[in-house]
């Protein structure tokens, strides 16, 4: 991309760390699910946030979102200290600020019309007038939210079980639109969807964003619609950023050996590359390896890799950055060192 | 039926606009499918006809009551139903042991009972469902207490309790109403909190965290319409137990003042002469038992209908 001096950031987050207080168990242990996050989300632009399920992704954006308080770190939203506002000053920041969720199923209450989720917004931000003229505000508010996500202005007097996943999604999206949010966390909004479904939802935030200037915090677990979405992508592993660069780049040119990892399982048609199947499960949160986090899955590892944290340091390309003592530059190196360390049963 | 409404929105030009399929049934409005789901269930309806039945009765018992349910005669004690032979004309039932009219007194009886009913159902399910909400939407110390207060008062006998204290502060309809009504909040308690419990960390509450809302706010929008369906089925059978309960204390003599008639008082004065005298028991048992029936029949049915999902 060019390199014209970069906007203020939307969203600015420094150093977050979210900790789980210690639950049961012989040994309780604090849960580390978000360890010294740093990231940048500009006006218009759409991060992609990826990683394994339990990596702490989910967690991420409910520090974000201001639903769990981080345990330490800076939050900024359009220059804004989001950790300490009061709620009534978190109130106006809602309104640009957004979710969308993963699951259109359990995120529209069962009991409620289209009509009362989409005005829910309106009335509790005090958008809807008082008295005589309210229900008929609501009713036109919400026709042009249904309008602008692809639904039937009609369909807002039924209930949420009466639609399909991918129109119930689109329902979500237009309870996110409602209050004309600058930022829209979505978290995984399309992994509970068919895969044609997920196509016309992603076009149609695609296009949601380029009408009304949306930023997008983007998180998946899946690249494809990453790579198709994401201006940048930022690869997330137990708690930490491991990887960040823009979408292409980092397909080109992963560096960290986790992400390529990641990427070689990426199915690519009629082209059949060497894959890094990686050993064991990720280890637990409440108890991390220590250094790199990565390291007791990683067929590089070395005896540094125990000692210290490998840093987020820069692989050459501007905005290209990797926490890894030896990358790697290319996934058939890797793959062979993780047929040495462990040989593939196939 | 509403087929010809069900037609969903035309189908629009623009690629992202969706049409429902025109199979999706239009919502109708809550009366039209209420009757529609009455109508397939011939056991609800029979349960709700008696329940009606026994309402307006309750409503208009000094217009339809043949005699005055106090009028003693004690000449004609004992008389059994008309169809049997050395009845008494008039009285269809038959007269109890101070021959007074069975049927007069049954129908003054189903006033006490559905007051005490409704009343003590309502009593306790205000404050239980304040309890139980607010206990699993918080959570810990206050949710520890009042569910140890619950498991107490569920391991104390209720009836004993229910005697203690209306002996204590002598017996009154008012008393009954309110002793069974603090005796039953622990069940509504514990189904509310279970059910906030898993409403509380749903997504569309997460959703409406984020759109601002606040507690209060929650709570009413989205908690209270989801857990009517379960607190109309413990309402419903809450007034049958407290029918019973009601019955229970008459017939232990500690309910209701015995000069007002009532079906558990009824039920005790017949036991004396259930040898002799089966109708005085057997009609008012009849009665306790016919109602409170219905009262769950009906409860079922409500929670059926009042589930979105059940009936389509």
């Amino acid at each position: 991309m060019t390199e014209t001096p970069t906007p203020a950031p939307l969203l600015s987050l420094r150093n977050v760390t979210k900790q789980f207080p210690a639950h049961g168990g012989a040994s309780p242990m604090p849960v580390l699910a978000v360890d010294d996050v740093s990231l940048d989300i500009a006006p218009g632009e759409t991060l992609g946030l990826v990683g394994e399920s339990g990596c702490g992704k989910t967690t991420l954006t409910r520090v974000i979102l201001q639903l769990a308080q981080a345990t330490s770190g800076s939050i900024t939203f359009d220059g804004r200290e989001l950790t300490t506002l009061s709620r009534r000053q978190l109130l106006s920041v809602r309104r640009e600020l957004q979710v969308v969720l993963q699951d259109p199923y359990a995120s529209l209450n069962p009991r409620m019309r289209v009509r009362d989720i989409l005005a829910e917004p309106f009335a509790t931000h005090g958008l809807l007038p008082k008295g005589r003229g309210r229900g008929k505000a609501a009713r036109d508010a919400v026709s042009k939210l249904l309008d602008s996500v692809g639904l039937d202005p009609a369909v807002q007097d039924r209930y949420p079980h009466e639609f399909s996943g991918g129109q119930r999604q689109r329902i979500g999206i237009a309870r996110a639109l409602a209050l004309e949010p600058r930022l829209v966390i979505c978290d995984e909004p399309v992994s509970a969807l068919d895969v044609s479904v997920q196509a016309q939802i992603l076009h149609l935030l695609q296009s949601l964003q380029t009408d009304r200037g949306l930023s997008y915090l983007f998180v998946s677990h899946d690249l494809s619609v990453m790579r198709q979405i994401a201006d940048r992508i930022a690869v997330m592993y137990l708690g930490q950023i491991v990887e960040i660069a823009e979408t292409e780049e980092l397909f080109r040119n992963p560096r960290h050996p986790y992400t390529q990892a990641l990427l070689s399982a990426v199915p690519v048609a009629g082209h059949r590359s060497s894959r890094v199947v990686l050993a064991g499960d990720p280890p637990s949160p409440a108890n991390p390896p220590s250094g790199c986090r990565f390291r007791t899955r990683c067929p590089l590892a070395q005896d540094a890799c125990a000692e210290a944290r490998p840093p987020l340091a820069s692989q050459g390309t501007p905005g290209h950055d990797a926490a890894c003592f030896f990358p790697v530059d290319s996934i058939t190196e890797l793959a062979r060192a993780q047929e040495r360390v462990a040989p593939a049963a196939a | 039926m509403t087929i010809d409404s069900v037609v969903a929105g035309t189908p629009d030009e623009t690629e992202t606009t969706i049409a429902l399929p025109s199979t999706a049934p239009r919502q109708q409005s809550g009366w039209r499918s209420f009757l529609k789901a009455l109508r397939k269930n011939v056991v609800a309806q029979i349960a709700l006809g008696i329940l009606v039945l026994v309402v307006l009765v309750g409503i208009f018992a000094p217009l339809i009551s043949p005699f005055d349910p106090a009028a003693q005669d004690l000449i004609h004690r004992l008389k059994p139903p008309i169809w049997v032979p050395g009845a008494l004309p008039g009285h269809i039932l038959g007269t109890d042991d101070l021959g007074r009219d069975v049927l007069s007194r049954i129908i003054y009886g189903t006033r006490v009972s559905l007051l005490v009913g409704v009343a003590a159902t309502v009593l306790s399910g205000v404050i239980g469902t304040v309890i139980g909400v607010v206990c699993g939407f918080y959570r810990g110390k206050i949710d520890a207490l009042f569910m140890r207060l619950a498991d107490i008062q569920l391991a104390f006998p209720t009836i004993l309790l229910a005697l203690v204290v209306v002996v204590v502060l002598a017996p009154s309809l008012w008393v009954v109403i309110v002793v069974l009504g603090l005796n039953g909040w622990m069940s509504y308690a514990r189904v509310i909190r279970s059910e906030v419990l898993s409403l509380r960390s749903r997504d569309f509450v997460t959703a409406a965290r984020a759109i601002g809302d606040n507690d209060v706010q929650i709570m009413f929008r989205h908690i209270r319409p989801n857990i009517l369906a379960p607190l109309a089925t413990i309402g419903t059978l809450q007034v049958a137990a407290m029918i019973v309960a009601e019955a229970s204390l008459s017939y232990l003599g500690l309910g209701v003042p015995p000069t007002i008639p009532t079906w558990g008082g009824m039920l005790a004065e017949g036991q004396l002469y259930i040898a002799t005298a089966w109708w005085i028991a057997v009609f008012s048992g009849l009665a306790i038992v016919l109602t409170t029936l219905s009262i769950n029949v009906t409860g079922d049915m409500l929670r059926d209908f009042a589930d979105p999902k059940a009936y389509r």
